[in-house]
């Protein structure tokens, strides 16, 4: 029994039931000033359009409904404990034109403005509903109270009955009264949360993006902080060769120098031993010289930041054992990320070529073509190359993939192989 | 000789400076910066520039910017460029002016002391020095493959060592054959590649350059 009463009549110990009262309340208010404000604005800038003082007007009341939005959200927030997602803010592009364009056509302004519309009729469903819903079910509920409080009603007659309200049948009506008046306080709050939803959805419906909106809006901020993460490691990875290149490989050359000037001092020693260790250092000093070159060349070639990319592959063309021809069509300097990937796209391939392929020749093809450079490489070899399996080209893979770019591998089993990327770079 | 150093990392502007002494060389003036280059060159008169590539402010490329315009300039002026790495694209941008007292060296090679400062004096007699891996990769980018593919393993290396810019009589040591030899090499390198014969070292080098990086 105290379970049911609990159940039943607990809500109005919470704070739900009259928050989303006072707010369905509120609704008539809101809408009586949204709809006036907006039809106000909408149908002065209308009349104005045609002296050019209404396209203002028509973007303030566009961008005024954002602040509908605004405004909306925060007191769903308020009274409801429901956060709606912000619209996304306006990206502005450049030119006068293209910012009216994009000032007029804002969706979510136009949504919020609707939503200011509605609100109207909105407002009085809510507030005629949430005021008869509360004072029928409180008077109903307390009948005994009225009947103690005033007269008996008098005798009428209705379609020849006469009906006298005794002493019993008065009670028994009173009684039968309350027991609808406590099962309509039991729905009361049932009634109005259901009304709320409603306007939740309203405000969800029209002051929220929508999912594709959202998503799209996702989409566009995943695209900036990859672009950003690309090009802060590609900048990390310059920093790394340039401090490689101003600490280490300086100190590296000036020791292998001075053991060159000390094994030339020896060279007409009799310390046959200390002249052969002299010797044997100066040789290891110049080997750690050649591997840090190889090694910061493969984290980031200087010559790729100097002069581009047809100078950076004209070397790798260059330090491949097996003959490759090179054609290259690029007229201008693209991203650094870009560059890079092309790099060591062409790198990696010219490995494999040299590795695994048992090429006679090999062709390097680098040219922009519909908003993306095109790598190809090319050989003559054995085929049989395979992105998934061997680590080298699946590394590559996820480097192209990193910039956007897609990678196909043909390799057929006894070739040729032919290897193209392309990596989009818009201008 | 008198040398003039552009080399932005003090410990290596000094160990060079200390090597060419050491040589009996004067180095008249040492700059850690390639921007007033030209200024000094035009103040001391020097008989070799020796330039690193990289240098402030930007660290790329500025140190073989002032070293092809010095030699646009003053073309006279013997210029030895020092790089952490050798690009054939540099190489050709250098040698286009030119192959008279020029030379292109991985910036290491100053370990081999002797071999270095033979390569400066070289390049300040006029004469031409450039890095094996230079050679290579002019000879890997060349796109007339099939006559070099004609030589002889032997006249390979003669040809390298001749793009180098080595005389006949360091060729011959290097290699460890007489003289004769060596000329025997060449004549007959010079004919499988129909290149005009000469004496001259530096004019011998520039036949071959430009055999090579013709395109």
């Amino acid at each position: 029994m105290s379970g049911l009463l609990r159940r039943w009549y607990g809500p109005y110990g919470q704070a739900q039931v009259w928050r989303e009262s006072a707010s369905l309340l509120l609704d008539l208010f809101v809408g009586i000033v949204t709809f006036t404000v907006v039809v106000t604005m909408l149908s002065t800038s209308a009349g104005l359009l045609i002296t050019l003082i209404g396209v203002p007007l028509l973007v303030a009341t566009v961008q005024g409904g954002r602040l509908i939005g605004v405004v909306e959200r925060a007191r769903v927030r308020a009274f409801m404990g429901v956060t709606l997602p912000a619209s996304a803010p306006v990206v502005w592009p450049d030119g006068m034109w293209p910012r009216l364009k994009r000032a007029l056509v804002d969706v979510p302004g136009w949504r919020a403005l609707a939503y200011g519309l509605l609100m109207l009729p909105w407002g009085i469903i809510a507030f005629t509903a949430t005021v008869v819903i509360w004072s029928v079910a409180w008077s109903t509920a307390t009948m005994p109270l009225w009947a103690w409080a005033s007269d008996r009603p008098p005798p009428f007659t209705l379609s020849g009955v006469h009906v006298v309200f005794e002493g019993r049948w008065y009670a028994g009506i009173v009684a039968v009264g309350v027991v609808i008046g406590l099962l309509m306080l039991a729905a009361l709050p049932r009634v109005i949360h259901g009304l709320a939803s409603a306007h939740l959805a309203l405000a969800r419906a029209l002051l929220a993006p929508s999912s594709e909106e959202q998503l799209a809006q996702r989409v566009s901020e995943l695209e900036v902080s990859r672009e950003a993460s690309v090009e802060s490691s590609a900048s990390e990875l310059r920093r790394i060769e340039r401090d490689l290149h101003d600490g280490a490989q300086q100190r590296l050359v000036s020791l292998a120098m001075n053991l060159g000037l000390a094994k030339e001092r020896l060279r007409d020693s009799d310390d046959e031993r200390t002249r052969s260790m002299v010797d044997a250092a100066h040789d290891e000093a110049k080997q750690a010289i050649a591997e840090l070159r190889d090694l910061v060349r493969g984290i980031h070639p200087a010559v790729l930041t100097d002069r581009g990319l047809d100078a950076a592959v004209s070397a790798l063309v260059a330090r491949c054992p097996v003959p490759v021809t090179m054609h290259t069509e690029l007229p201008r300097r693209l991203p650094p990320a870009i560059e890079a990937t092309a790099y060591f796209v062409v790198a990696e391939a010219l490995t494999n070529v040299a590795k695994h392929s048992r090429a006679r020749s090999a062709m390097v093809r680098l040219f922009e073509r519909d908003g993306a450079l095109v790598v190809e490489v090319h050989d003559d070899g054995i085929g049989g190359a395979d992105a998934g399996l061997s680590g080298g080209l699946h590394g590559l893979s996820d480097r192209v993939a990193g910039v956007e770019g897609r990678l196909r591998i043909a390799s057929p089993a006894g070739g040729p192989t032919v290897l193209s990327v392309e990596l989009p770079c818009e201008s | 000789m008198r040398v003039v150093i552009a080399e932005d990392s003090v410990l290596l502007r000094e160990g060079i400076s200390r090597l060419l002494a050491e040589y009996g060389h004067d180095v008249v003036a040492a700059e850690g910066d390639a921007s007033r280059l030209l200024a000094v060159v035009v103040e001391h008169q020097p008989d070799l520039v020796i330039v690193d590539v990289r240098m402030p402010p930007t660290h790329t490329d500025e140190g073989l910017r002032a070293a092809v315009e010095l030699r646009s300039v003053r073309p006279a002026t013997p210029v030895l460029v020092l790089s952490q790495y050798v690009e054939e694209r540099y190489a050709t941008e250098l040698l286009a002016l030119g192959t008279v007292g020029v030379g292109y060296l991985l910036k290491e090679r100053v370990a081999d002391v002797r071999e270095f400062v033979e390569a400066a004096q070289r390049v300040a007699d006029g004469g031409t020095a450039l890095d094996p891996e230079v050679v290579a990769q002019l000879f890997a980018r060349s796109r007339r493959r099939d006559p070099l593919d004609a030589l002889s393993p032997r006249e390979r290396e003669v040809l390298s060592l001749m793009a180098q810019g080595l005389s006949n009589v360091a060729i011959a040591s290097t290699l460890v054959v007489s003289g004769g030899a060596v000329e025997k090499h060449i004549s007959s390198i010079f004919t499988k590649l129909d290149l005009p014969p000469s004496e001259h070292e530096h004019r011998r080098v520039l036949a071959v350059l430009r055999y090579v990086s013709d395109t």
